[in-house]
């Protein structure tokens, strides 16, 4: 089998269906659910969804596609960048390089597991 | 003999379950999450392996009512561990070419062999950190056999040279011991190595598993040629003494000569398997979590909904955060009818022998009056009103529903309550157990709902507030019941 690494995703709203024909293209047909964890703001019971999260394995393939951002105590900071080069090539030419910049500047992508994530950014699963 | 006859006894209960339980066509399905069981990949063609996800499952009674997941990140992880749980605190115990141990002046050649690097003057080591939950008494065991170098330094931040013990692979001898070391020993194993084992008294919560190359007795600081080096391997970090367990990740544990408990690990937060799979109604059924912490028999499960969930928390018709209460999934038992106390015995004895730790007991009922048929007796309710039994809510902000009683700080319970009727929308209402922090908020709609959750730090009991608006609603048959594991 394909080796798989765990990885916590967020991602802003807007950019979810970008996001999810974005990882169609490179995954695969099937992970349409992917992204669906609404998270907010810590103790604001009205907060709007500030971000929507996947948290799991993925296959190593796709992960070294993907950036990689790590905490430093202060804040997610970029250590690997996406690879614009085969993630184009493999939307088929629908993705450009500077959509793809406006996507991954809105996303988080990290080894942390979902708690200590949350906990970084001050974020919660929010209620309905 | 007799062991024949424990094995035949075995036999049997396992047989019983699994042939009976549905042997007059009732509806239902016995998830393993076990080799054989769970796989890969969605085509269940793919056996799963430890830390992967599981994409799905073969259900084991004769109702082919197979799971399946497909969004990967959603897939609970396959996992196992030895029966009794991991003592090993370290990972990657058999492969330092893996970056999970940082080499210092030196390099891993191959899974076993550090080789020093060309350095004046310094130590050549391998290193890892761990931390310990409070300070403690730790046991540091690691194998070693002489390659070119004979000689090794093990110990705690021996980067450090503060506290250890050396140790020569060729003789078997111990050379000078260091700092907090209470005890030590080595004796020979397979191959050439020597066990060596290091007992370090409680002083810290830190510590820098540390393994030296080392040129003689006290030769740590020594100036590498580039070549020379010693095997190690199987390193143990542990706070009780016991024999080696394997790590390969945190899902993928083992002992030789212990048997393996194999288990699905929900994340808590998008983890669904099954995923809206369709089923039967069920009117009066039951639903079973045999989990490493303990099994969960409902045996008034209630799903007419024809579809079914298990997690993030909980599954289509239990209790909201009952998967973190039983811990690691091990088994997955539903049928349309309920248990007997037979089946239910038989199902405790096999979740026991797969690895739970015992079976979740409810206690007794902790709320006066929960069925209000005796007016607002024993609760304090604001300006909401008793009719017909219930208490009907005129808005919940400002009029919060509470009652009173003792439950320890930590008290794991079960809550349950009915919304009989709704003059609100999406307002939304919410619960809390004792003084610690509100469950998830829920929009009470008219429908039965319950939650596994801790008690708070004092009694203050059972809490009903607002969650967001002024929510309106109906509310009846309220039960708080502490939940106790029980090992029969």
């Amino acid at each position: 089998m394909t080796p798989q690494v765990h990885r916590t995703l967020l991602i802003t709203p807007a950019y979810r269906d970008a996001a999810l024909a974005l990882i169609t293209a490179v995954a695969g047909e099937g992970q349409s659910g992917m992204l669906d964890v609404p998270v907010g703001a810590e103790q604001d019971e009205e907060t709007a969804v500030t971000h929507l999260m996947s948290t799991g394995n993925i296959l190593e393939p796709f992960a070294a596609l993907l950036p990689l951002d790590e905490w430093d105590g202060e804040q997610y900071v970029r250590v690997q960048e996406p690879n614009y080069d085969t993630i184009i090539a493999a939307s088929g030419g629908a993705a450009t390089q500077e959509g793809l910049e406006s996507l991954f500047a809105e996303v988080v992508v990290t080894k942390d597991g979902w708690k200590e994530t949350l906990t970084n950014l001050r974020l919660s699963i929010c209620d309905p | 003999m007799l062991v024949r006859v424990g094995s035949l006894i075995t036999r049997m209960t396992r047989e019983f379950l699994i042939d009976q339980l549905f042997e007059k066509g009732q509806q239902g399905n016995w998830v393993d999450y076990a080799p054989g069981h769970a796989f890969a990949d969605t085509g269940l063609s793919v056996p799963a392996a430890p830390g992967e996800g599981i994409a799905g499952y073969l259900d084991r009674s004769p109702n082919g009512n197979d799971g399946t997941q497909a969004v990967i990140t959603a897939r609970p992880i396959l996992g196992r561990v030895p029966v009794g749980g991991r003592r090993n605190l370290l990972e990657r115990t058999e492969d330092i070419q893996n970056s999970y141990w940082i080499k210092v002046r030196g390099s891993a050649t191959t899974s076993s062999l550090f080789t020093e690097d060309s350095t004046a003057s310094n130590s050549h080591y391998m290193r890892r950190q761990a931390t310990l939950d409070a300070p403690s008494t730790v046991f540091q065991d690691v194998e070693v056999k002489a390659a070119t170098r004979s000689w090794f330094f093990l110990g705690r931040n021996a980067g450090g040279g503060n506290t250890g013990a050396y140790f020569n692979a060729e003789t078997g001898e111990f050379g000078t011991v260091y700092g907090d070391v209470e005890d030590y020993d080595a004796w020979q194993v397979d191959d050439g190595y020597w066990n060596v084992r290091l007992k370090y008294g409680p002083a810290t919560t830190q510590h820098n598993f540390d393994i030296c190359l080392a040129s003689g007795n006290e030769g740590r600081i020594y100036t590498g040629d580039g070549v020379s080096g010693g095997h190690v391997r199987r390193m143990q970090l542990a706070v009780s003494e016991g024999p080696y367990q394997k790590v390969v990740s945190q899902y993928d544990i083992t002992e030789a000569g212990v048997p393996d408990v194999w288990y699905a690990r929900y994340d808590g937060a998008d983890d669904n398997l099954p995923d809206n799979q369709p089923i039967p109604a069920v009117e009066n059924g039951c639903f079973v979590v045999i989990g490493r912490k303990g099994i969960w028999i409902d045996n008034e499960w209630v799903n007419t909904s024809g579809l079914l969930s298990v997690g993030p928390t909980t599954y289509t018709g239990g209790p909201a955060g009952i998967l973190p209460v039983v811990g690691d999934v091990l088994s997955i038992i539903w049928r349309d009818e309920p248990l007997t106390e037979a089946e239910k015995a038989g199902l405790v004895s096999y979740g026991i022998k797969r690895g739970s730790a015992g079976l979740f007991e409810l206690g007794a009922e902790l709320v006066v009056n929960g069925d209000f048929s005796d007016g607002a007796t024993g609760w304090s309710v604001g300006t909401s009103t008793v009719v017909d039994e219930a208490l009907v809510i005129p808005g919940l902000f400002n009029n919060n529903v509470v009652q009173g009683f003792t439950l320890a700080a930590g008290q794991t319970v079960i809550a349950r309550l009915e919304v009989k009727a709704k003059t609100s929308t999406t307002q939304t209402a919410r619960l809390r157990i004792g003084t610690g922090d509100y469950l998830p908020a829920f929009v009470p709609n008219v429908g039965r709902y319950a939650w596994a959750a801790i008690s708070g730090t004092d009694n203050t009991g059972f809490r009903m507030a607002n969650g967001s608006g002024d929510p309106a609603f109906t509310l009846d048959n309220v039960s708080v019941r502490p939940l106790t594991l029980v090992t029969p």
